[in-house]
């Protein structure tokens, strides 16, 4: 019950918040979709972080190092700071430039203007609706999944149908994923892209905080940080997989299995020198046969793991963080920047706030191999290691606040994205820009975020067990294959009409293709470990190059306005 | 922008550090040296950000926003709906 009232008591500082920047709402559309380009370096660089981790940061990031080990930082997390650095550097500061001198509120009103297209607005405005909304359901499904088992035994009378016997009486997923749309529609409808900038800051903070504050309790806990980097599981000399400690709550202590608990067997590896090997702490790749129990029947069933990771998969995953350049909520947040130097603190920052989320859980998703069952679901392996080594409802209460703050900072930005993109790319631009009102844009603006959250949420509870983390990176490798066409965009004149639409759509049938091989939206990796991105990237980038070079050049005045003299 | 180009090219390679692949080295006793390496890698990353924004900053296009001539007002008929 404890954990449900802090719960409570953060969705509703939400609200308070989104209550008060609705006072400095301006009441125009600019200022509704960005801000009237007021943001600064600040609240600049906490609404781009906050928008760029979900849920992953803190479940997904423990949850894929539990599988594979610590080479899942340098995978995702270091890899990104870098690319995300570069594409805010080189991409983000010329399309605000290009946005400010041209009065662009969306991604589609720059590529009807650069190629000179009304087609490329309708053929992009279905592909990004259809690439975002994945994106909401990360993040409306892990909130339900987060909250369920953390309330478990809160309501025995009241929810009587759990997702799982162990869960009975949680906030089911419908209730939670309820409020959580609610809380974020409440906000985001008051305050538009100032009041998601003031959200997003204040989540970022508070996710980043809760980070550190559980992985300071659990080292505490295990003994020192030097005690704690023996506890990840490890292999004998018979190929066993064991586990040498285990963490007894009552007297609060690291203890020896003596001898070593055997909890899995080497099926397969890489590198044949194995014996007294910790493979959470390297990346060689090794397959190991665990068994786990089906929470419903009581039936012990056998799985396969790979831990570590092949080398080809670690190199060809630098495309998946190229997505950042074509997010189209992210293209929102760079125009709510007050002016260019608002980028500077984000272009430096932003790798810093990457390692302070991902070490600490990338670090205790390694320890927890070595302490829990193999066959616990990875999005529950941090708050089972907070619940065994710390115990505290009121710190699990703060980390759900915390993990939930990840999921809402990314929803607001999308929603909203979305209600700019339909009420400018589609009403207005049909309609003519004169013709509607500004209040009746900031109208259809707030009923298209009104359907989309409906719709969004019908289809999240629909969708309620699909795995989340791997949808993410579907949703990522479709927006970095179309990230070829901003970046021909922005620096390469000779990029036409038929080169972008030959682009859009090679990435998208290229996309399609994968995701449908991959049974829509499982882990896929093509030959020995590419990921698809990397193969979609390069498809959507020869169509550009080709296509651009056997058609005619863009006219000069286009040319001259978006590659101003001094570029 | 040709120094960021060849630094975050550098920076691209380091990134795959084969060398310390197999290695369960552990660096304060308890962090292990394949994620030490990431985590100053990415204070390398920052790094570069830094210089980006010291010595190659796009003040051209920061200009081109602000300074030179009023920027088109929202609400302007764009061309294409002209067409």
């Amino acid at each position: 019950m404890d954990v449900l009232l802090i719960i409570v008591g953060y969705l509703f500082i939400l609200l308070l918040l989104g209550l008060g920047s609705s006072r400095l709402f301006r009441g125009t559309s600019q200022d509704f979709f960005v801000a009237s380009h007021s943001i600064g370096p600040f609240l600049l660089l906490m609404s781009v972080f906050g928008t760029t981790m979900t849920a992953f940061a803190l479940v997904g990031s423990t949850g894929k190092s539990f599988e594979r080990g610590i080479g899942t930082y340098g995978l995702m997390a270091s890899i990104s700071g870098l690319v995300h650095m570069a594409i805010f550097f080189l991409v983000g500061i010329r399309l605000w430039a290009l946005g400010k001198r041209n009065g662009y509120l969306t991604q589609i009103q720059f590529f009807r203007e650069r190629f000179e297209s009304k087609g490329i607005g309708y053929l992009l405005f279905p592909i990004l609706v259809l690439l975002v909304v994945p994106y909401l359901l990360i993040g409306i499904i892990g909130a339900g999944k987060v909250i369920e088992p953390v309330t478990a035994g809160a309501f025995p009378e009241l929810f009587t149908n759990p997702t799982l016997p162990v869960w009975a009486g949680g906030v089911p997923p419908w209730l939670s994923g309820l409020v959580i749309c609610g809380v974020v529609l409440t906000y985001v409808f008051l305050g538009g892209s100032r009041g998601a900038a003031f959200a997003n800051a204040f989540q970022t903070l508070v996710f980043m905080g809760m980070g550190m504050v559980a992985f300071y309790f659990i080292v505490q806990s295990l003994g020192g940080l030097e005690q704690a980097g023996k506890v990840p599981m490890r292999i004998n000399e018979k190929a066993d997989v064991v586990q040498d400690y285990r963490y007894d709550p009552e007297a609060g202590e690291l203890l020896a299995n003596t001898p070593p608990k055997i909890i899995g067997k080497v099926t397969g590896f890489s590198n044949s020198n194995l014996t007294d090997t910790h493979p959470h702490l390297a990346r060689d790749t090794v397959q190991a046969e665990f068994k786990k129990k089906n929470p419903k029947t009581g039936e012990l069933l056998s799985f396969e793991r790979e831990i570590g990771m092949p080398f080809i998969t670690f190199v060809t995953y630098l495309f998946i963080p190229l997505s950042v350049g074509m997010f189209p909520h992210l293209f929102q947040h760079w125009l709510t920047a007050r002016n260019a130097r608002a980028f500077k603190l984000t272009v430096v920052a932003h790798p810093i706030c990457i390692m302070i989320v991902w070490v600490p859980c990338v670090l205790i998703g390694s320890w927890a191999s070595g302490l829990l069952p193999p066959g616990i679901p990875p999005p529950a392996v941090l708050s089972a290691m907070l619940d065994l080594l710390v115990g505290d409802p009121m710190l699990t209460g703060l980390l759900t606040a915390g993990v939930l703050a990840a999921i809402m900072s990314s929803l607001d930005s999308q929603f909203l994205c979305l209600g700019t993109i339909f009420t400018n790319d589609i009403v207005v631009f049909r309609a003519g820009e004169n013709k509607l009102s500004d209040s009746q844009k900031l109208r259809v603006a707030r009923l298209f975020i009104v359907i989309i959250v409906a719709l969004t949420y019908l289809l999240a509870m629909a969708l309620k067990n699909a795995n989340v983390f791997d949808l993410a990176i579907w949703c990522f490798s479709g927006f970095s294959a179309l990230f070829p066409l901003v970046f021909s965009a922005l620096y390469w004149k000779r990029a036409t009409k038929a080169g972008a639409i030959a682009c859009v759509v090679s990435a998208l049938l290229s996309w399609l293709y994968f995701f449908h091989k991959s049974g829509y939206g499982g882990e896929y990796f093509i030959g020995p470990g590419i990921v698809p991105a990397a193969v979609c990237f390069l498809v959507s980038s020869i169509a550009m190059v080709g296509v651009s070079l056997l058609t005619r050049p863009p006219s000069s005045s286009s040319v001259d306005r978006f590659f101003p003299k001094h570029s | 922008m040709k120094i960021f180009w060849i630094l975050f090219l550098a920076l691209l390679f380091l990134h795959q550090d084969f060398w310390n692949w197999s290695s369960e080295e552990m660096v304060w006793g308890g962090v292990p040296i394949g994620l030490f390496y990431h985590a100053l890698f990415s204070l390398a990353c920052s790094g570069l950000g830094a210089w980006a924004v010291l010595r190659a900053w796009p003040s051209d296009w920061e200009q081109y926003a602000e300074n030179e001539g009023k920027p088109r007002e929202q609400g302007m008929k764009t061309d294409l709906q002209d067409r």
